[in-house]
Parts: structure tokens; C-alpha cells; sequence
């Protein structure tokens, strides 16, 4: 146990100098950075608008209520500007971290090679994306059910296990890169996770529905902490997220370490 | 005592045959030809804790992979490797907090920022103490010299400067044994010179286990005193380096200047013609025969000057080689 609170620490510390050189070094060229914010705050605000336009006159869809739909939409934004300050850029790059054999440098360090070879640079962009999901959330949350302390702790907890679960997914699939050599596909399964977890699962025929609760489970990237944050029904749909989280955490370093077990070097 | 022991060590790797052309590659959709290729090959030795050791070979010989099986980033086909007690394959964190690799052709620096950002990164997945941090920095920089260049963006350094950079962050959790694999690649004379005196001393103080693979001969000469020689993935030397100079070396250098031009006929049965200029030629005498050729030139040829040189190491390790082909 001792071991494992060392490990999370550790991990915590060196996230957090790694984030500290992220900002630094997005810094280093100020405009370009400037104008990352606008471009993300601008797709972010087009996909309100868009939410707006679809939403306003909807009363309810798949058993999700107005508010609810727009709290969907936000929710999956955090967890996508959670996803960004982690772990997505390095998604993104480990294909050629891979083929030019920079990733080599996460195998000799005393730490998660995964960790390491994921977590290497972090889009401070992002957190425009927080504003947005403000604008969206806010506003729609304004009947929580009764304890809206429980509610608003176990929803904040819940978007950890999301950004965990989003983590599990894709860096199941970044592992692919150490036999496919190139991974351009990734790039379109993401945008499509990130799509389909900003509508409630419950909108897609009931046949194929469990396919977002089991094998690509965008409904833990929206639907179900929404629910956590607006039902009665939160202490189970908590301990499933948890379940959740923790299995695709589990599920995704046994596959890196096992794909990382055949990495034969870059001019191999 | 012994703190790296190989056995049997094999590497092979597994790759498609790829034909040119848009057929070919269409074709290989369907069919595929497995080759395999073994980069090390039933390779052994051991090192004592504190040598260093030069390793040599020509490109594609197998020497990165050795290293890259040592430090744990590849897994061997066959064979074993023990570093400091450890399978260096297993990744083991204890094991990986006690050496280091540099690579001469990767950085680990982030290049937007100051060298020292990227320490203060390294001094965090170490772990190292904050004490540790600033004794071993202050003593590496001055070492190094680069107590200037430290917080100037790392693509602003010239190739030298990073080098030592990236020497400094490779060292600063005092690693007992470091994998050098070409760390003075592409680096001028002085640098290289600057980095070989580093070594060596680091060598010396802190008795690292160092082993060093390199194409330039002087790191070789100047840093190790034992040399292991591989080529296409066997091991074909190891053993002291003056002894391989003196088992390979059966020729001298001779280096003469005229006064007055002469022929190149004249200098028939002076040994072999390295270089020839009218008034200054090159020759490789047999170490039998030097002082004779010596003396004859000088009887027979207006000679300004005359040198005799060893042969160069570089020239050695070309001539085992090419003896092998």
C-alpha cells in the first residue's frame, strides 16, 4: 500500500513538472499560442451553437431531458480538455515516437513506461474548453436533485474515471503502433469517440446501444456522469463508472506492456 | 568483480522482403517473404565494475542493439545479460535508477526550453534529492563547463554544448553504470576533445562502469584501454587494446619530405605508396624493414625531413575488418 502511494505521487510530481515545461514552452512562442486558444475556444463555441440549434426545441430524447442534453455535451468537453492536459497530444505522436525511436527514452527511466511514452506534452489550449462546457453546464444544472454536494462530488470524481476510460480506449489502441507501425486511423476513432459521447447513448437503437457501454464505452463520457449529476440513481451509476474506470486502466498497461514486450527498435 | 556478464547474447529480427515498385507492393499485400536478420550473434564478455570499455565495430554491426539489450530497451531472442545483478530486460525500476544511456543522435532535452528545465524533469523521475540535485549539478556543469549555456534554450546550443547538456542530464542521478552509444558524433574537433576529457575524468573520480561505442578512433585510443570488437553481429576481439595494436600492427608509417622533386619509380621497393606528392610521399614500411628503408632513403633521396609514425587505429580496425570479408 505504502508502495502504491509512493508510485502515485511520483507520478503526480513528474505530471506536474511536466506540465510546468508544456506551458513553458508553449509560451516560448506567445502568438502561436494565442492563437491555439482562439481556434479551440471558436470550435468549442461553434459546437454550443450547434447544441443550441438542436436542442431548443427539443423537450426530451432518448429519456434525456433538455437540460440534461446540454449537460451531456458539456461534460464530455471536460473530459476532453482533461484528456488534453494528459495524455492526447502524446496519443497523437506515438506512432512516430515509435517508428523514429524516441520512444526508447521511456523504457530506461525508473517509471511507467506508458506514463512516460503518453504523457509528454500537454495542450494548454484546452482549457478554453473548460469555458465552453461552463456555458453549456451551468446554466442547465440549475435543479439538481436533493444533496447537490453528493452529486457535484461524485460527478467531479466521475469525469477522473471518464478521462480514465478515454484514456484506457485510446491508449489501447495507440499500443497498436508498436505492430502496425503507423496508426493514421486513431486520429478518426478519437474524433469519433469524442462525436458519439456528445449525445446520450440512448438515442441509438436499443440493438446497438450496449456497444457504448461495453467496447467503446463513449456513454461513460457523458451520458452516465450526467446522469450521476442529475438522477437519484447516482451511487450505482458511480460504482459502475469506478468499475469502469479501474478495468480500462487495467485492461489498457496490460496491453502497452505487452505490446511494448515486442518493440524491436526503430530500424528493426 | 564482474558488474556486466554476457552469455550467448542473439538478436534477430524479423522483416519483409519489399521489391520496388507499385506491382511489388501490391503483390506483398497478399504474399510476404519473412527474412531474419541476426544483428548480434552468440556474443559473451563481462566487465568489471569501473572499466571502460571501448566497443567498435562497423556500421550495422550489432553494436546499438547490444546496448539498447543491456539497458533493457529491446528483448534479446536468445541468450543472457546480467547488469549490476539485474536482467536488464525485466525493467526493473531499481535497475533503471542506476544507469543511464546517451545516445549521440537522440535528445532527451526539450528543445524549446533551457537545458535546466529538462534536469529539474530528469531530477523528478529519479528522484533524486534536492541537495543531490544541486551538488551534482554545480559539479557536472563546471566539469563541462556550461555553467553559462544552461538556461539558454536548447535550440539555440550548438551541437558541442548539447551534447554535454545531454551528458549532464543523463548523469545527474549518478548512474553506476552508462551506455555511450557515438556521444561525439558530428562534433568538431574541439568538442570531441572537451567530451573525452569529461569521460575520462568522470571515469576516473566516480569509478562508472563505461561502456563506449564509437567510429572515431580517438575516443578509443584516449578513453579505454580495452577494446571489443564485433562484426555482423559476432564477437571478434576482446582483449586489451595494445594488444590488438601490436597483434595487428605489422607496419610502419614512414613520411618523408624532399628538398627536390623526385619519381615515383625511384621508390620502387621502399614498401607500399600511401600517398604520393613529388616532394613529399607516404609509405607502409614492414616493421622488419623500417630502419633499412629508412636508412636508404636517406643515402639515396634529398631528404628535408623524415617521420615514423605508428600505424593509425582507424587503419588497424579497417584491416581486421577487411581481413574478415
Amino acid at each position: 500500500m505504502k508502495q502504491v502511494v509512493h508510485n502515485i505521487r511520483h507520478h503526480w510530481r513528474v505530471y506536474c513538472t511536466l506540465l510546468r515545461l508544456s506551458i513553458m514552452s508553449r509560451i516560448t512562442y506567445p502568438l502561436a499560442t494565442a492563437l491555439s486558444f482562439i481556434d479551440v475556444f471558436f470550435q468549442m463555441f461553434i459546437y454550443v451553437i450547434f447544441a443550441e440549434a438542436i436542442f431548443q426545441h427539443i423537450p426530451s430524447v432518448g429519456g434525456f431531458s433538455n437540460d440534461q442534453l446540454y449537460i451531456v455535451i458539456g461534460t464530455s468537453m471536460l473530459i476532453e480538455m482533461l484528456s488534453w492536459l494528459t495524455y492526447r497530444a502524446g496519443i497523437n505522436h506515438i506512432a512516430f515516437r515509435i517508428r523514429n525511436g524516441k520512444i526508447e527514452s521511456a523504457f530506461v527511466k525508473p517509471m511507467s513506461s506508458q506514463f512516460l511514452a503518453l504523457f509528454t506534452r500537454m495542450d494548454i489550449e484546452d482549457l478554453t474548453r473548460m469555458v465552453t462546457a461552463a456555458i453549456l453546464i451551468v446554466p442547465h444544472a440549475r435543479a439538481l436533485p436533493d444533496s447537490a454536494a453528493v452529486h457535484i462530488l461524485l460527478y467531479t470524481i466521475s469525469l477522473l474515471c471518464g478521462l480514465a476510460i478515454s484514456y484506457g480506449i485510446l491508449s489501447s489502441l495507440a499500443s497498436l503502433a508498436f505492430f502496425f507501425g503507423k496508426l493514421d486511423g486513431l486520429y478518426g476513432v478519437t474524433a469519433e469517440v469524442d462525436t458519439i459521447s456528445k449525445y446520450p447513448h440512448t438515442i441509438f437503437p436499443k440493438k446497438f446501444q450496449w456497444i457504448f457501454l461495453t467496447i467503446l464505452p463513449t456513454a461513460f463520457l457523458g451520458s452516465i456522469p450526467t446522469l450521476i449529476l442529475t438522477t437519484t440513481n447516482h451511487w450505482l451509476l458511480f460504482s459502475i463508472m469506478l468499475l469502469a474506470g479501474c478495468t480500462f486502466l487495467y485492461l489498457s498497461s496490460s496491453l502497452w506492456r505487452w505490446a511494448e514486450s515486442h518493440y524491436s527498435g526503430a530500424s528493426g | 568483480m564482474a558488474i556486466i556478464e554476457v552469455s550467448h547474447l542473439t538478436k534477430t529480427y524479423e522483416y519483409y522482403k519489399k521489391e520496388a515498385g507499385l506491382g511489388a507492393a501490391l503483390k506483398s499485400l497478399f504474399h510476404r517473404e519473412k527474412l531474419f536478420t541476426t544483428a548480434v550473434n552468440d556474443v559473451s564478455f563481462s566487465i568489471d565494475e569501473g572499466e571502460f570499455v571501448g566497443f567498435l565495430g562497423p556500421n550495422g554491426a550489432g553494436k546499438t542493439t547490444t546496448l539498447k539489450m543491456l539497458s533493457g530497451i529491446l528483448y534479446p531472442s536468445s541468450g543472457d545479460a546480467r547488469v549490476m545483478g539485474y536482467t536488464p530486460w525485466d525493467r526493473r525500476k531499481e535497475f533503471q535508477k542506476q544507469f543511464a544511456i546517451v545516445m549521440g543522435q537522440k535528445n532527451q532535452l526539450w528543445w524549446d526550453l533551457p537545458a535546466v528545465d529538462s534536469f529539474a524533469l530528469n531530477k523528478e523521475i529519479y528522484e533524486v534529492s534536492d541537495r543531490q540535485y544541486k551538488n551534482t549539478l554545480a559539479e557536472l556543469t563546471d566539469l563541462l563547463d556550461i555553467n553559462d549555456i544552461i538556461d539558454r534554450p536548447v535550440r539555440k546550443l550548438s551541437l558541442g554544448q548539447r551534447m554535454k547538456a545531454e551528458l549532464v542530464a543523463a548523469l545527474l542521478h549518478n548512474p553506476r553504470v552508462l551506455f555511450l552509444d557515438e556521444p561525439t558524433i558530428g562534433l568538431d574537433v574541439v568538442s570531441q576533445q572537451k567530451i573525452r576529457e569529461f569521460l575520462k575524468k568522470y571515469n576516473e573520480e566516480k569509478k562508472t562502469t563505461i561502456i563506449l561505442t564509437s567510429h572515431y578512433m580517438d575516443d578509443v585510443e584516449a578513453l579505454t584501454r580495452r577494446v571489443i570488437m564485433i562484426d555482423h553481429g559476432t564477437k571478434i576481439y576482446d582483449g586489451p587494446l595494445t594488444e590488438m595494436i601490436a597483434h595487428y600492427v605489422d607496419h610502419k608509417i614512414l613520411d618523408v619530405t624532399f628538398s627536390e622533386p623526385i619519381f615515383k619509380k625511384d621508390l620502387k621497393g621502399c614498401g607500399t605508396i600511401e600517398q604520393y606528392e613529388p616532394q613529399h610521399v607516404v609509405l607502409s614500411v614492414s616493421k622488419k624493414k623500417i630502419k633499412e628503408v629508412a636508412a636508404h632513403m636517406l643515402q639515396t633521396f634529398p631528404v628535408d625531413d623524415i617521420l615514423i609514425n605508428e600505424e593509425s587505429l582507424e587503419s588497424v580496425v579497417r584491416k581486421m575488418f577487411s581481413e574478415r570479408k
